[in-house]
């Protein structure tokens, strides 16, 4: 039996360049850092109740502030208007309440960013299961399923492989808040905005 | 500039198709010394009457050319080399040109004092009706051959003012230019049994005639008119894809949208049609076959490095073998006792894709060796077993569907060409985005990153102007890519001109290289092996481009399958031809 100790040790070494490739990989220069460069044009991130049914999503590990929103149904649709703290009191004079939310940033396979938000205060079998799939979407890929009997979602995971790791927009927490409620005027943090206005003309014609 | 001589130079010559050029006179200015030399044919030597050696630099526009007519008179290439017509190229790429890209327009440019553009035609004109010339017409043309040296000293040191100039690069590309002159020079091997043939005007003419009933038999697509001529008729190509269940792609008016690209692609996803997109390409294209041929039996033509805007090199298509009309290339067959392969990259664009984006998963797929069955595998496409040879239709069909998504292929589109559902179709794209997420936030970025800059610039240094002339997403997505595949190719010629391998093309994707039968299989492996260090130094990336490799030794001939029933045609018909002319000479002999 051969000495175990005799044999060459094998080892996985990096392959030397020759005296031509140095020549030619001093004329190299890396491709620019563009990284981002698309997220600059970001004026504009969906807001909406839940994720589409049935399309997967991973959900941000970091962004999940909580702030107090007003939510309201505009015909079919439902909005959602995030408060500062100081108007809480004065929504709450003209009748209007507020509620906790905390906010989940969710993307798509194809790169579609929104923001979900959800009631944290609520007991309601569809906020709390919707809370459920987006902390799973947080691990994996994930879709929810209505489940009307049962009054609240399935959650699904994908298929292993299906879908790379999420790349989600290069954005500061800020700017996705900023562009997500203040700059598309759904941010009510004065008794001038319109929608106050607005609420409170509709409160004293009551 | 380190070079102990510097040397502007031009030729004068006849150009004549596929031979090698027919010089005239030489001319060269050393730009330290202020050295002259103007040469007339008979005063040129065997041997370059400037030193070539790495201590002098050679300045010229479109070296290539000067190259060719250097190797035509049996002298050396220099070992350094400065062609300004790409560096020009690369500064105004993206940007508008009025008065063009030559070396008239780079003067213009630069606002270079220059001949007028009537003078340069008029010169031309006298070449071109070749010797014998009288003493003031050599005058004449010595003369105006200086006015195309004199300015390059003006134009290099405006050139080096550039930001994008830099010394090695010059040079490197030089080189390049260098290594085109050589592949000119050589020119690729044809079977002269057949060409003469194919060129001859009459037998062309039969053949082509001919061959439309032949082929149409199998597809019932042209129908006759009363004076026996053959024509295209939509309403039964309309027929043909209702029974081979094809949703066509149409045009504005409705009518079946035949375009050579659009027949191509389709053709990718239907095979059984490609005999028709031959006879097609015969029938409009090939009224008369216009391959470069040279009277030494080799298909030799400009090959115009770096004119592409990706700076890929670009033949002109009619002259060249590697033509659409693949049953052309059976032509391609070397000489006695020698050999040739042609070697090329495996999923070239798909494989630089993933490495520039750093998509993990493009990576993966490419490192299975089937990227195409392994993605339809992913998504429950393909049974786990699945191979390219077992499934040669999933392979098809996902290859169309890989490529297509990377040039941002619309849904419409893609079911058209695999004859899916837009649903299905959809789909697929979708998987495609999902997947490789990666790749397409980095080409979004990518795109938007050009805009925002104004510029756009491969690793190698080829640069790209946008905002100007070029303001498409796809097309600027697709720029990098290219480019990227121009640098690596442009790099793997050089590296394997120096190792002594007789290389005598390059092909989109492929270099083409001739040898002795006994050397053939030792120079295989050289250049594959230039072929992988290549895109290693240019990607700065362990990840390596994959080569297959296609030799071919005499007496047999390069063959691509799918021009196979053309090419069978062809030939019988050609025989058939001669069959005809005998019985002709032999009736009127009796």
């Amino acid at each position: 039996m051969a000495d175990e100790t005799s044999k060459p040790k094998l080892a996985v070494v990096a392959e030397e360049l020759d005296e031509d490739e140095i020549e030619f990989k001093k004329l190299r220069r890396d491709l620019p850092g563009v990284k981002g460069a698309s997220a600059i044009g970001i004026v504009s991130i969906n807001v909406s109740k839940k994720p589409e049914t049935n399309e997967y999503f991973r959900t941000h590990p970091d962004f999940m502030p909580i702030i107090p929103m007003v939510n309201i149904e505009v015909g079919m649709e439902r909005q959602y208007f995030a408060v500062t703290d100081d108007m809480v009191v004065a929504l709450a004079g003209i009748g209007i309440t507020v509620s906790e939310h905390r906010l989940y940033m969710i993307v798509t396979p194809r790169g579609a960013v929104r923001i979900i938000p959800v009631n944290v205060e609520s007991d309601n079998g569809y906020d709390r299961s919707r809370e459920t799939g987006l902390i799973d979407g947080i691990h994996r890929w994930v879709r929810i399923y209505t489940d009307r009997e049962n009054k609240n979602y399935r959650v699904f995971p994908a298929p292993d492989g299906r879908f790379s790791d999420p790349i989600w927009p290069e954005l500061k927490p800020a700017r996705i808040f900023r562009v997500a409620f203040r700059d598309k005027g759904r941010m009510v943090d004065s008794p001038e905005h319109p929608l106050f206005l607005k609420w409170a003309a509709l409160d004293k014609s009551k | 500039m380190p070079f102990v001589e510097i040397w502007a130079e031009d030729f004068e010559w006849i150009p004549k198709r596929g031979e090698r050029p027919n010089v005239l006179c030489y001319g060269a200015r050393e730009l330290r010394s202020g050295r002259t030399l103007r040469l007339w044919r008979d005063q040129l030597g065997p041997t370059s009457p400037n030193r070539t050696d790495d201590q002098a630099l050679f300045l010229s526009f479109v070296f290539n050319a000067e190259g060719a007519c250097r190797l035509s008179l049996g002298w050396h290439l220099p070992a350094k080399v400065i062609d300004l017509s790409p560096l020009f190229r690369c500064v105004v790429n993206g940007r508008i040109v009025p008065q063009g890209k030559g070396l008239l327009g780079a003067l213009a440019y630069y606002g270079i004092p220059a001949v007028e553009a009537i003078y340069k035609e008029k010169i031309r004109q006298l070449i071109m009706r070749g010797g014998p010339f009288t003493p003031e017409e050599k005058e004449e043309i010595q003369r105006y051959m200086m006015t195309d040296v004199d300015p390059l000293p003006e134009l290099l040191s405006r050139l080096m003012e550039e930001p994008e100039f830099d010394l090695g690069t010059a040079l490197h590309w030089g080189e390049f230019a260098a290594v085109s002159a050589l592949m000119e020079h050589r020119g690729i091997p044809l079977d002269m049994d057949i060409v003469p043939d194919l060129l001859d005007r009459k037998a062309w003419t039969y053949v082509r005639d001919a061959i439309v009933p032949k082929i149409n038999a199998q597809y019932d697509v042209y129908v006759q008119d009363k004076t026996g001529e053959w024509h295209f008729n939509n309403e039964k190509f309309d027929a043909l894809c209702a029974r081979l269940g094809i949703n066509w792609p149409r045009t504005e008016s409705g009518k079946p949208d035949l375009k050579q690209e659009t027949l191509k692609s389709m053709c990718m996803a239907f095979p059984e049609l490609e005999s028709l997109r031959q006879l097609q390409h015969v029938r409009d294209k090939l009224r008369r076959i216009n391959l470069a041929v040279g009277s030494d039996g080799r298909n030799r033509t400009v090959l115009w490095p770096f004119k592409a805007k990706t700076s890929r090199t670009q033949p002109k298509a009619a002259e060249c073998i590697f033509s659409p009309a693949v049953w052309l290339r059976f032509t391609f067959k070397p000489g006695p006792d020698r050999a040739v392969a042609y070697i090329d990259w495996s999923g070239m664009h798909f494989q630089i894709a993933g490495v520039l984006s750093n998509c993990q998963p493009m990576i993966d797929l490419y490192a299975t060796g089937s990227p195409y069955v392994e993605f339809a595998k992913r998504f429950d496409m393909a049974p786990p077993t699945a191979t390219k040879k077992t499934h040669p239709e999933i392979h098809d069909s996902y290859k169309v569907v890989l490529l297509g998504a990377q040039y941002t292929m619309q849904e419409g589109t893609l079911s058209q060409q695999l004859g899916i559902s837009t649903f299905a179709a959809r789909e697929m794209l979708n998987q495609h985005r999902g997947l490789f997420r990666a790749y397409w936030a980095w080409s979004e970025d990518w795109i938007a990153h050009s805009l925002n800059t104004g510029v756009m610039r491969s690793p190698m240094g080829w640069t790209c102007r946008t905002g100007i002339t070029e303001f498409n997403a796809r097309s600027i997505g697709n720029w990098v890519i290219q480019a990227v595949e121009g640098d690596i190719m442009r790099l793997a010629c050089v590296l394997t001109n120096r190792r002594g391998v007789e290389l005598i093309g390059c092909v989109h994707d492929a270099l083409v290289i001739e040898s002795s039968i006994e050397k053939i299989d030792e120079d295989v492996t050289i250049t594959r092996e230039c072929m992988r260090r290549a895109p290693r130094i240019v990607l700065n990336s362990e990840h390596e481009l994959r080569t297959d490799a296609t030799i071919v030794k005499y007496p047999d001939r390069y063959i691509d399958k799918r021009g196979v029933k053309m090419w069978d045609e062809v030939i019988r018909l050609l025989e058939q031809y001669h069959e005809m002319q005998r019985q002709k000479e032999a009736a009127a002999s009796a």
